[in-house]
């Protein structure tokens, strides 16, 4: 285990280093800042799309139209089959009569004209009210392939996509925050090794002296994780003041719009944004010191 | 405490620098390393504290043999074995004091034995009083004198010098080598790599000469002439 005061001479070391390497650290702070800024900003519509979806829930029914042959067997088969899926939520069995019923209630006065069918129109149903997913329009292909299956209906169109816009969100999402990561694990260590070429005949004595591997990487493990947290904290600042005036924004056009805003879900999303600085420091520092320090 | 068995060593560009090494130096022995530009006087050196390893042959420090030692052990055989080049190696940007010290921050040496130590190696080198001046304020043999004192501060076994006075005038040159005689009669087995004859006879010790990568005449008290051999 390293010794306190060796800590606190390395922290000074890594100092000088981010004096010493100036502009360039400062251009990788901004990097990295930028890249956790678009991170945080694509968990942030995330989080909000999510919670929209939370809010949608009562939505996302699908409806299943029996076909008046279905036999009793063929309908507990496909319950079986409802209760193993774990989109689904929770069903509910609606038979003819009780439709009708629903139906008459419905129409009110206007139920008169029912009274002159010869037989119930209506089919049997199943409505199926499922978790939030984006694979509502896979689920219900699925079930109404079964042939007992007259026809199926779902909720209001705009509620699938949302969720599509969900799915894009996620893959596009991931893409970009894949590669702003790799820029800035690319930049941290290009950082780390001017650095480690400024100071290399530091390093030459160092090893000539008996230091071992770790003493001599560690200013540079911290100077990159300090580039690291500087860009985390300047992103954080930059997300948490753009989200508060943006929020302020939208609700006073939407005043009903019901936005991520409980601090415990900021403060984790910025504690994410943070420690995902630090991993990209460390990461971009051992990349650019296995080059240099076998 | 330093022994050597069939040790060659090639480069890489096929430059044969030692070829059928074998060599035994005692603890405390003082051993000069005489030949011409070429000989593999450094080769040899580096070889000690394994800052590079031999093409075969074996090497033994202190009866362990350095050539299997595992990567994270490099550092504690280097810090028993005291490094002086020629061209110094100081960091110039740090004084005297923080020059020398900085051999105890690598081995995570205590504060107070940092201080204490630090100032005892420099003061054994007659810079107690220029100890914070950075190494462009100081003489050739003062700068020398610092590398001696971060080669010694931690108290190693072995102190190996590469021409330690090769840019110096004969007189600081000669002081130096009393500084180095001092040390030796310390305990330290120490070994000097030198071209400078007039030395090399004035204080008759042991001299290993090395030509062409071999060793050609071990002699006890032994003198040296560039025209001889
Ligand atoms: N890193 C290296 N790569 C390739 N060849 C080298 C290397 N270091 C030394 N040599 C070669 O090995 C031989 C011995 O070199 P070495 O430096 O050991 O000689 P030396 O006796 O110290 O010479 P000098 O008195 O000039 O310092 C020389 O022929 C040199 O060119
Ligand atoms: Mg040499």
């Amino acid at each position: 285990m390293m010794k306190f005061n060796t800590l606190v001479y390395h922290f000074r070391q890594s100092l000088n280093g981010f004096k010493r390497s100036g502009i360039m650290a400062m251009a990788t702070i901004s990097t990295v800042a930028a890249s956790l800024m678009i991170l945080g900003a694509f968990l942030l519509f995330h989080g909000n799309l999510n919670l929209l979806l939370q809010n949608l829930q009562g939505q996302l029914k699908v409806n299943f139209y029996l076909k008046d042959g279905a036999s009793e067997r063929e309908i507990s088969e496909f319950i079986q089959g409802l209760k193993q899926e774990p989109v689904v939520r929770d069903f509910e069995i609606i038979s003819k009569a009780d439709a009708l019923d629903l139906l008459r209630k419905d129409l009110g006065e206007d139920s008169v004209l029912l009274d002159n069918l010869s037989r119930n129109p209506l089919p049997n149903t199943i409505t199926v009210t499922l978790h939030p997913t984006e694979e509502i329009r896979a689920f219900r292909e699925k079930y109404a392939a079964n042939p007992m299956i007259e026809s199926s209906s779902s909720g209001k169109d705009w509620v699938e996509q949302i969720l599509n816009l969900i799915h894009l969100a996620k893959v596009s999402g991931t893409f970009i925050v894949v590669f702003l990561g790799l820029a800035s694990l690319f930049i941290i260590s290009n950082t780390i090794r001017l650095t480690v070429f400024a100071r290399r005949h530091e390093i030459e004595i160092m090893r000539l002296v008996g230091a071992t591997n770790w003493f001599i990487r560690s200013p540079f493990l911290m100077e990159g994780v300090l580039q690291g947290i500087a860009g985390a904290l300047i992103a954080t600042l930059f997300l948490a003041f753009g989200y508060g005036l943006l929020q302020d924004r939208l609700l006073m056009f939407f005043p009903e719009l019901k936005l991520l805003s409980s601090q415990a879900d900021l403060i984790q999303l910025y504690l994410k944004l943070f420690f995902l600085g630090i991993a990209l420091g460390l990461l971009g520092s051992l990349l650019s010191l296995r080059k240099f320090l076998v | 405490m330093i022994q050597m068995f069939q040790v060659s060593k090639v480069y890489s560009n096929q430059n044969k620098a030692l070829d059928q090494i074998n060599l035994h130096i005692d603890k405390g022995e003082f051993v000069f390393l005489v030949g011409p530009s070429g000989a593999g006087k450094t080769t040899l050196m580096r070889l000690i504290f394994r800052d590079e390893v031999p093409s075969s042959g074996s090497i033994l420090i202190d009866g362990r043999n350095i050539e299997r030692l595992s990567a994270g052990a490099i550092p504690y055989l280097r810090r028993s074995i005291g490094v002086v080049f020629q061209d110094f190696k100081l960091l110039q940007d740090k004084s005297a004091w923080e020059n020398v010290a900085f051999a105890l921050r690598v081995v995570e040496a205590p504060p107070h034995e940092i201080e204490i130590r630090t100032n005892q190696a420099l003061d054994m080198m007659g810079l107690g009083h220029k100890k914070h001046h950075l190494p462009s304020e100081l003489s050739g043999g003062e700068q020398q004198r610092v590398c001696i004192a971060r080669a010694l501060v931690n108290d190693p076994a072995i102190l190996l010098t590469d021409e330690p006075t090769g840019n110096l005038d004969p007189e600081l040159g000669y002081e130096i080598m009393k500084v180095l005689l001092d040390i030796n009669s310390r305990g330290t087995t120490v070994l000097v790599a030198t071209h400078d004859a007039s030395l090399v006879n004035r204080l008759q010790r042991r001299v290993l000469h090395l030509r062409n990568g071999k060793i050609v005449k071990d002699s006890l008290r032994g003198t040296y002439h560039h025209d001889e051999i």
